[in-house]
C-alpha cells in the first residue's frame, strides 16, 4: 500500500472521474424530464396571461378541468419517432405542422351574474398588446365571447403562433399552438393535383 | 441652467408626440381608421383584423386550383371588418360615428361608388383609386337602423363585386353577406 505523503492531494482515479460524469449526466437528464413533465400541465405565458385576464374580470371561484401543454421538444421527439413507422400522409402532415400546442379548461363553480364582456375583451387586448400580441378576431355574442390573437411579428407559413380564448357561460377555454403550415400546404395542393388522384387510383 | 432642465424635456415630449401624431396620421393609403368601438354586453360585436400575411397564406391554399381567385387576394394588404348591435343606446352614437367617417373619406379623396338608402337601410361604398385604373383601398359603411352597424375596409385592389368572394374565401360570414347585399344595392338605383 502506497505511504501517504503529508501536502500531497489524493487525485480520484480515472475511474471515479468517469463516474462522478456518468452520475451528474443521469441528474442532468432526469431533472430535465422533471421538468418537462411539470411543464406539460402549465401554460405558456402568453395562455397564462389570457386565462389570469379573463378570469380576473369576472368575480367567483375557478376551477381548472385541465391545462395541458405539448412543447418543441416533445412534438419533435414525436416527428423523430414517427418516421420509424409508415403512416399515411394526412397524419404525417399534420405531426410535422404541429410544433406545440396547449390547452386550458376552466369552470366557475358559481353563476357569474352579469359579465361586462366588451370590458373584458379590451383588458384582454391590452394584456395580450403587452407582450406583443394583436388580436385579429373578436365576437362578443350573447352570453359567449371569443377571442383570437397572433403576434405583432410578421408571421410566415413556417412559424405560425396563435392564442384563441372561448368564454362561454361558466366554461373558459384557452387555446395556443405554434407550427409550420407548409406540411399541410403540400398536402393540400397534391390533393388538388389531377396527376396525383390519377396516380392514387392506379394504386388501386 | 435654471430653464435648461425643463426646456430640454418640454422638447423632448413635445417631438415625442409630434413623431406619434405623425406616425398615427401616415396610414397606407387605401386604408381608414373607424376609431374604436366598445362592444357592448350582451350585444352583438364582432371585429375581424385579417394582415396580408395571413391573406396570402390562405392564398397559396388555393392558387393551384382557383388562381384568378389566388391573384386577387394576394393584392390584398388588410381587411378589417366590425359588426355592432344596435340598440337604442347606441343608435345615435353608431350614426354619428358613420356620417363623420363618410365625410372624412369624402374629403381624402375617396370616390362615393354607392349610395343607398332603403327603409331603415342606409349603405355607402367608398372607393380609393390612385390614377384612376389601381384600387387603393374600399370601405363599406352600412347603418341598419335596428339590427346592426357595419364598417369595412379592404386595402388592396378589390373590386366591390369582389367582397362576397373575399368573404368566403377568408370565411367572413360578415364580409360575404355585405358582399351580396353590395351587389343588390349597386344594381338598384341610387336614392339620397
Amino acid at each position: 500500500m502506497p505511504a501517504r505523503y503529508p501536502g500531497v492531494a489524493m487525485q480520484p482515479s480515472p475511474r471515479v472521474q468517469a463516474g462522478f460524469i456518468v452520475l451528474g449526466v443521469i441528474v442532468l437528464f432526469l431533472a430535465i424530464c422533471a421538468l418537462g413533465v411539470v411543464g406539460m400541465f402549465q401554460l405558456s405565458s402568453e395562455s397564462t396571461i389570457l386565462r389570469q385576464t379573463m378570469m380576473s374580470s369576472v368575480a367567483g371561484t375557478w376551477d381548472k378541468k385541465i391545462a395541458i401543454r405539448v412543447g418543441g421538444l416533445t412534438t419533435a421527439l414525436v416527428r423523430g419517432g414517427s418516421r420509424f413507422f409508415k403512416i399515411p400522409p394526412e397524419p404525417r402532415a399534420a405531426l410535422d405542422a404541429v410544433h406545440g400546442a396547449e390547452v386550458g379548461v376552466y369552470n366557475l363553480r358559481e353563476d357569474p351574474g352579469y359579465v361586462e364582456r366588451g370590458a373584458l375583451l379590451t383588458r384582454a387586448d391590452k394584456a395580450m398588446a403587452a407582450r406583443g400580441w394583436d388580436r385579429i378576431v373578436g365576437v362578443v355574442h350573447e352570453h359567449d365571447l371569443v377571442a383570437v390573437y397572433m403576434p405583432h411579428k410578421k408571421a410566415s407559413l413556417h412559424n405560425l403562433r396563435c392564442c384563441v380564448a372561448v368564454f362561454s357561460g361558466r366554461d373558459l377555454v384557452v387555446v395556443s399552438a405554434r407550427g409550420n403550415l407548409e406540411p399541410l400546404l403540400e398536402l393540400a395542393q397534391k390533393h388538388l393535383e389531377p396527376e396525383f388522384q390519377k396516380s392514387l387510383l392506379a394504386w388501386r | 441652467m435654471k430653464y435648461f432642465i425643463p426646456t430640454a424635456l418640454g422638447t423632448v415630449i413635445l417631438s415625442a408626440g409630434l413623431a406619434a401624431n405623425a406616425s398615427a396620421d401616415t396610414l397606407p393609403p387605401g386604408q381608414i381608421d373607424f376609431g374604436s368601438f366598445t362592444p357592448k354586453s350582451n350585444g352583438e360585436f364582432v371585429e375581424v383584423n385579417v394582415t396580408g400575411t395571413i391573406i396570402s397564406m390562405a392564398a397559396r391554399f388555393i392558387e393551384k386550383d382557383e388562381p384568378e381567385v389566388a391573384k386577387v387576394l394576394n393584392g390584398l394588404h388588410l381587411v378589417h371588418v366590425n359588426v355592432i348591435g344596435v340598440d337604442d343606446d347606441n343608435r345615435a352614437d353608431l350614426q354619428t360615428k358613420a356620417q363623420k367617417i363618410r365625410k372624412q373619406l369624402e374629403g381624402n379623396g375617396w370616390e362615393r361608388i354607392v349610395m343607398a338608402q332603403q327603409q331603415d337601410q342606409n349603405v355607402g361604398v367608398y372607393l380609393k383609386t390612385e390614377n384612376k385604373d389601381t384600387v387603393q383601398g374600399l370601405v363599406v359603411t352600412v347603418m341598419d337602423g335596428n339590427k346592426q352597424a357595419v364598417f369595412v375596409n379592404v386595402v388592396g385592389n378589390i373590386k366591390p363585386e369582389q367582397l362576397a368572394m373575399v368573404g368566403e374565401r377568408l370565411h367572413i360570414e360578415p364580409l360575404k353577406k355585405l358582399g351580396h347585399a353590395t351587389e343588390h344595392n349597386a344594381e338598384q338605383p341610387t336614392e339620397k
